[in-house]
């Protein structure tokens, strides 16, 4: 018989004690470099094995069933979330352990049709390091979805047990991230929640992405945007509102690689990392978008490099005593993620808008051209035509520093998102009559900043509700409009400044946002 | 899980090879459990559920220990390793006679292949492939070894009791076992 090497037998004991970290990622990181072909045997017998047992997992004897959802046998709890409990279940046409997640809405609810859309999704993306689904269904009143049950931890509760993982081990860990996201990105898809607690390690180190995320599936994409993911592990650019991109998992992958090196999202790299690895994830996580890797193929061949270029002489794994397996493994549900995974808009048209302020007069509108001079009673009407739906926010602020929204508003016919391939008149109507915005002049200064956005800002979308006022009682200062390129924003108000600096990480995408600034006085040379 | 070695098989194997209609009994009870959710797992989804599969399995199981006469529990091949290859035998003729019924209604919305059996859905058809095919080229013994492990699901010391001989040296003939299929697989 062929002699076996070393890392080859402890890659094997571990697979045959099943053990969910033995030694951990270790041998397989290794691995990876020096025998990549038996490393993707063991996969294949890994991945046999715990078929098998998910098979076999009936064999013993059950918790009493608690109820029958379909054909399913619910037997435990295991989690609840804000929109859906998840348990553990056996399904008896498959004949095996699931992890079953049942939407609490009504089946009929926006919510629930779209749970049961993305869990066609996911049904389609067959990737070892996905979580598998079997299928989505209605019964009894109840949206549901069934995928497999993972035997194993997750790595924030090996983070917790264990403290932080060791360089080698991390960028295992990421180069099997990197090629479920390679898989989802490929999909249409998005992550959206990528974080220590959403990857398992099953028993025989399968590294697996997950959602156990919070909540049922959002309305739409953008509404989710804004209240969906963890902050820690989103870039600037979304905490800010910007619109959610496949190419934001990879930043999150990278913040959360820091995380298993230093056990805290926001830790200094150990002094043991190599720099190699360091650089990567110093690029991973850049500020600057355009800085980041473009690909997770990208990212996982860097990560390759780290491996093969000697992470393995970095700090030694953590002691093996951490690593016990407690006795009746830990079954961690595993959820796939329905509330985190949204179609990803990929390779879109590009974006035309055209958008022009008028003043309405008693002989019709005239088009307020750069810097015309506007006088008290003017009124202003803002035309937007845009080849997508679009998000519309108009905000003012005067000399005194007080911040009104123009739009939108409560009650006005008009409402965000706004149609495409149509000319749209904001502030619009409001029970069957014309609004615009009125000028009265009482104050010296007045500014006023147009966003157009592909998607909802949630900064704007704060604004808009804390500032919002009635109808009818805006009031506003003039003096000369002047049109500000995009570039060279220039705002005099401290407010308006301050949300355009939040927003500002969105501006680098011009698909994405837009904006123009106004600037009026009345007409005593105090503009800009 | 209930173990399979409270009563010594060999000794249950010889009162069945006896006549003993009552050892024969004990021996299918402590058997059907595993062997039904193996077979299951191996069947197309919409072929048998598990009662039915198990009810398949239990006849399996009575009429191969009922000609047990020329089964000899020495040199190698258990006596599970022995029913489940009886049983193999049967499934296979089992998923023909199901592909020729043709498909099965009342399969869930989105069960990713109708066609496949539970295994091959969990593990991923090719998976399962490369690996039943690199395990033909082992030894009997090694595949009867990897067989109780990894589909069966057997520990150290139940192998020990079915197979004749220690735990330790169970775990040993296992590695290498593992080992040589590893190597199988990866050249292949």
């Amino acid at each position: 018989m062929a002699e076996t090497d070393p890392d080859v037998e402890r890659a094997i004991e571990r697979l045959l004690d099943g053990s969910v970290d033995g030694a951990g990622a270790e041998p397989s990181a290794t691995l990876l470099v020096a025998h990549p072909r038996e490393l993707e045997a063991l996969r294949v017998l890994t991945d046999v094995a715990a078929a098998c047992r998910r098979v076999q997992s009936g064999t013993g004897a059950s918790p009493p069933v608690l109820f029958r959802w379909g054909n399913i046998e619910v037997r435990e709890q295991a989690a609840a979330g804000a929109s859906a409990d998840v348990y553990r279940a056996y399904e008896g046409t498959l004949g095996i352990e699931v992890a079953l997640k049942l939407h609490r809405d009504g089946p009929n609810s926006p919510t629930a049709r779209r749970f049961l859309a993305e869990a066609q999704h996911l049904a389609r993306v067959r990737q070892r390091n996905i979580v598998g689904v079997y299928g989505a269904a209605v019964h009894d009143g109840r949206a549901g979805l069934w995928c497999e049950w993972i035997d194993g931890r997750s790595l924030a509760q090996v983070l917790n047990d264990s403290g932080g993982f060791a360089p080698v081990e991390t960028a295992y860990i990421g180069i099997e991230l990197c090629n479920a996201l390679e898989a989802l990105h490929a999909a249409g898809l998005l992550h959206g929640d990528l974080k220590p607690a959403n990857v398992l390690r099953e028993r025989g180190g399968r590294i697996v992405l997950v959602d156990l995320g919070a909540g049922g599936a959002p309305q739409n994409v953008n509404a989710a945007s804004s209240d969906y993911g963890t902050p820690a592990y989103l870039p600037p650019e979304v905490l800010a509102g910007a619109p959610r991109q496949p190419a934001h998992d990879l930043y999150a992958l990278g913040r959360m690689l820091q995380t298993l090196l230093t056990g805290s999202a926001d830790a200094a790299l150990p002094a043991q990392t190599p720099p190699a690895l360091r650089q990567v994830l110093a690029r991973a996580t850049a500020t600057e978008p355009q800085r980041r890797y473009a690909s997770p193929r990208q990212l996982r061949d860097e990560l390759g490099a780290v491996l093969a270029g000697g992470g393995q002489r970095a700090a030694p794994a953590s002691t093996p005593s951490r690593r016990r397996l407690v006795a009746g493994a830990i079954a961690v549900a595993v959820l796939a993620g329905f509330g985190a995974l949204w179609s990803a808009r990929m390779a879109p048209q590009p974006w035309r808008t055209d958008v022009e302020l008028f003043r309405r007069s008693g002989a019709g509108i005239v088009a307020v051209n750069d810097g015309a001079t506007l006088s008290q009673g003017d009124r202003l009407v803002l035309e937007i035509d845009s080849s997508r739906p679009l998000y519309a926010y108009v905000l003012n602020e005067d000399a005194g520093g007080a911040l009104r929204v123009l739009f939108p508003l409560p009650g006005l016919a008009l409402a965000n998102p706004l149609p495409a391939q149509r000319r749209v008149r904001l502030p619009g109507s409001q029970n069957a009559r014309e609004l615009s915005w009125e000028i009265s002049s009482d104050r010296q200064r007045e500014e006023f900043l147009v966003v157009l956005a592909a998607q909802p800002i949630a900064r704007l979308d704060r604004v808009t509700r804390d500032a919002a006022v009635p109808i009818d009682s805006n009031e506003r200062g003039v003096g000369r409009v002047r049109a500000e390129p995009p570039a060279g924003i220039a705002l005099r108000g401290t407010q308006l400044t301050g949300i355009l600096q939040d927003i500002a990480p969105l501006l680098a995408d011009d698909e994405q946002v837009r904006v123009r600034a106004y600037h009026f006085n009345d007409g005593t040379g105090l503009a800009r | 899980m209930p173990t399979l070695s409270d009563e010594p098989t060999l000794t249950l194997l010889r009162r069945v090879q006896a006549g003993d209609a009552q050892a024969r009994e004990r021996l299918v009870a402590r058997y059907l459990p595993r062997l039904s959710r193996w077979a299951h797992g191996r069947l197309p989804s919409g072929a048998r559920d598990l009662s039915d599969t198990q009810d398949l399995v239990q006849v399996t199981l009575v009429r191969v220990l009922s000609h047990l006469q020329d089964f000899e529990h020495s040199g190698g091949g258990s006596l599970l390793g022995y029913l489940q290859q009886a049983l193999l035998n049967v499934l296979r003729n089992e998923i023909r006679r199901s592909r020729r019924r043709g498909e099965h209604g009342e399969l869930p919305e989105l069960a990713a292949d109708e066609a496949e059996s539970p295994l091959a859905q969990a593990a991923g058809r090719e998976s399962l492939e490369r690996y039943e095919r690199a395990l033909q080229q082992l030894s009997a013994r090694q595949q009867e070894l990897i067989v109780m492990r990894v589909e069966l699901g057997l520990d150290n010391n139940e192998m020990a009791a079915e197979l004749g001989g220690t735990p330790d040296g169970v775990r040993m003939a296992l590695r290498r076992a593992t080992a040589e299929l590893i190597r199988v697989l990866s050249d292949g």
